[in-house]
């Protein structure tokens, strides 16, 4: 009962599961993709979402700063809106920033940063900086574009924070931990659900029962008290990297039961197919006949479903992290990143609200794109 | 027959409700060192550790039997309605309970009657003004709201109110001037100018969501047959929307009641957490951290039963409200 766009009431699952078959007899992937197409929105979302993972996964290339290098002279810098115009020195038009003087305040002794209108400083193509890996082999240390440090130039695309760390890089990096771990935590939901589905449906019995209580039990338990519980009992001894992959765990270990209900109800009609049998009959193994035979059947539905599960995902590591129960610097998250986001600081800072907006676009396009598969993976559609 | 049903349905909860109690004990121990533990680093910290203070608390609490029997005395206990006390304040855990859970309730049945509210009309009506601007500003607004985290808008709520209205202080459910006043009508009024908010924040993305499922359910029931029936019959056009379609489309919205009663209780956290709200939530999330294991087992465990509950109030108001579902049928 979760698909809202389903009849309230479903049809026998047996008779469902074997119009299905009919309907996607051959590969039902080419027949989802040419409904998902005609559905403009989730259509561009969907390239929206290639894009976030392209830019935020090739974060060590297009970022400018190093998302945990400290810029004592430039905190809580505001944005340095990106221009197109002539420089001097230079025929042709480039892409430039206004710098910032820097000045302290007479009275208060606070920074004051006055926007130099008069001078311009030139984007740099393709400069050399900090030091990463290509692909984690290839040492280089090229990067999209930067301006001439060492002449004192600066470009804060989107701000700096309270310890002067540039917001345009950290959102970048954020995003490719945030945006992988809902990659990670969906994939371990997937193996799961399909695994203990998949056993679950086709053997049936005592093992049925077992895995089915289970599900049930971690079905009642309430979300987020469950979540705070668990993010709470990770030790704080912990290194980053144990407590990221305990958050895709805890993420994921909820998530699957809806999933495993699924893949055993289609399990369940499907293994009373002829075609099953005669692969049975015909020697084929039984972990043969359930993932080449027929989880394929309903991949399609798996994948929608899967799709919406990530922003979900998404937005519990938000949470959580902003609570100070996920992730925890130096991991640089968005939800880490909002941690910086108060009242007050907004008040005088409101690019520190810029990682929210990042999770709004993303969550946005995702449930857009999974609307759109699930209403492509049904063929009841049209 | 439903008698039945019900027996029977009751008669699987009890021992899933039994496995849960023991996850919920267990993650709550997970966590290396116990409060005892904590106790006595504190106690160091602070010159000379009480010896016989920790003898005491060792003994009521029995920090050093095995885990398997801590979860005996506490089960028992949380069956005869003894819920023992918190280790941090001494306080009776069922006092902390009977303190926090009405304003909890009242925040969350507020939201709930707001959601509602807003979201059925709404929600018919995009569905039935589908593809019209008025429904793509519907559902561009609704998707926004979904889309971001209840904190956010907690936030940017905050800071809009800073500056539109200085005076009034969104943080907190009752002024400083009345903390500590016994109740009365005029803090009574006081509650009432505060709670407005956090049902104004939680209502935005439930009602988001509640549009969206309604509208899709109104539209799959407005290309049935008998609604051209009813039309052709000329019934108003009003009328007919009301009287069949939006009858079977409510049925998600009653089958979810089940899962507003576990959300009357933990549906505010993080909210309330944002916000500094005198509710469940903060107060788990502190005991949760500290190991204050009574406490924290005996709140997250209350939630459970009311979802076990919960889903089974949903599944007989479902077979009630729509005829064609039959009890223990699948």
């Amino acid at each position: 009962m979760t698909d809202p766009s389903s009849p309230a009431v479903d049809l026998p699952s047996e008779e469902k599961g074997k119009t299905e078959a009919g309907v996607y007899e051959a590969n039902q992937f080419k027949l989802m993709m040419r409904r998902f197409r005609k559905h403009r929105a989730a259509y561009w979302c969907a390239h929206i979402v290639l894009l976030l993972y392209i830019v935020c996964l090739s974060c060590n290339f297009i970022a400018p700063y190093d998302p945990a290098k400290i810029h004592e002279d430039w905190v809580n810098v505001p944005p340095q809106g990106l221009r197109f115009g002539k420089v001097d020195g230079f025929t042709l038009p480039r892409l430039y920033v206004h710098p910032y003087d820097l000045q302290i305040h007479p009275v208060t002794l606070r920074r004051v940063y006055q926007v130099d209108h008069e001078s311009r400083v030139p984007l740099r193509f393709f400069v050399k900086g900090r030091s990463w890996k290509w692909m984690g082999i290839i040492p280089t240390t090229r990067h999209l574009f930067g301006v001439d440090e060492e002449a004192g130039e600066t470009c804060f695309l989107l701000g700096t924070g309270g310890l002067g760390q540039d917001g345009f890089s950290r959102i970048l990096y954020g995003g490719r931990i945030s945006l992988l771990l809902g990659l990670t935590g969906v994939s371990i939901t997937f193996v799961l659900g399909i695994m203990l589905g998949g056993v679950s449906g086709y053997y049936g019995g005592i093992l049925d029962l077992a895995i089915q209580r289970v599900v049930e039990i971690l079905q009642s338990v309430p979300k987020i008290p469950i979540w705070l519980a668990m993010a709470a009992a990770i030790p704080k001894s912990w290194s980053s990297l144990q407590v990221y992959f305990a958050m895709t765990l805890i993420l994921a270990c909820i998530g699957w039961t809806g999933l495993c209900r699924v893949v055993r109800g289609k399990m369940l009609s499907l293994r009373e197919e002829d075609y099953a049998r005669a692969a049975s009959l015909a020697g084929a193994t039984e972990s043969r006949i359930i993932f080449v035979h027929l989880v394929p059947n309903f991949m399609s539905h798996i994948v929608a479903s899967l799709s919406l599960a990530v922003p979900g995902m998404i937005l519990a590591e938000t949470s959580l992290s902003f609570l100070g129960l996920g992730l925890r610097p130096p991991i640089v998250s968005w939800g880490v990143l909002l941690q910086e986001a108060t009242v007050d600081s907004i008040v005088n800072q409101t690019w520190l609200l810029l990682p929210a907006l990042a999770v709004i676009l993303t969550v946005l396009s995702m449930n857009f794109m999974g609307d759109g598969l699930r209403d492509a993976a049904d063929p009841y559609a049209d | 027959m439903m008698l039945r049903y019900i027996f029977q349905r009751l008669m699987i909860a009890i021992p899933t409700l039994l496995a849960i109690s023991f996850v919920v004990f267990f993650l709550i121990q997970l966590p290396p060192g116990s409060f005892l533990d904590a106790k006595i680093a504190a106690m160091e910290l602070e010159g000379g550790v009480d010896m016989a203070e920790i003898e005491t608390l060792k003994n009521t609490y029995h920090f050093d039997r095995p885990m398997i029997v801590q979860y005996y005395y506490w089960i028992t206990g949380f069956v005869t309605g003894d819920m023992g006390k918190s280790f941090e304040t001494d306080v009776e855990v069922t006092r902390t309970l009977a303190e926090l859970v009405p304003v909890t309730a009242a925040i969350s049945l507020f939201t709930i009657f707001f959601t509602w509210s807003l979201a059925i009309p709404f929600g018919i009506t995009a569905a039935v003004k589908r593809n019209t601007p008025l429904d793509y500003l519907l559902t561009f607004v609704g998707l926004t709201a979904m889309a971001t985290p209840a904190f956010i808008i907690a936030l940017i709520f905050q800071v809009v109110m800073q500056s539109i209205w200085p005076q009034f202080d969104p943080t907190g459910l009752i002024s400083r001037e009345y903390a500590n006043a016994p109740w009365s009508l005029a803090k009574f009024a006081d509650l009432l100018k505060h709670l407005w908010v956090p049902v104004f924040i939680l209502g935005v993305g439930g009602t988001a969501g509640m549009i969206r499922i309604l509208r899709a359910n109104v539209i799959d029931e407005l290309k049935k047959q008998y609604v051209l029936c009813a039309r052709a019959r000329g019934m108003h056009p009003v009328k007919v929307i009301l009287k069949y379609p939006v009858r079977v489309a409510i049925n998600p919205l009653v089958s979810g009641i089940g899962s507003i009663l576990p959300s009357i209780i933990s549906g505010s956290m993080i909210i309330s957490i944002v916000l500094g709200l005198p509710t469940l939530g903060p107060r788990v999330l502190q005991a949760l951290m500290s190991q204050d294991t009574y406490l924290a087992a005996s709140c997250v465990f209350i939630q459970c039963v009311l979802a076990v509950v919960g889903i089974l109030i949903s599944d007989l108001l479902l077979a009630v409200v729509d005829p064609r579902i039959k009890f223990g049928g699948k």
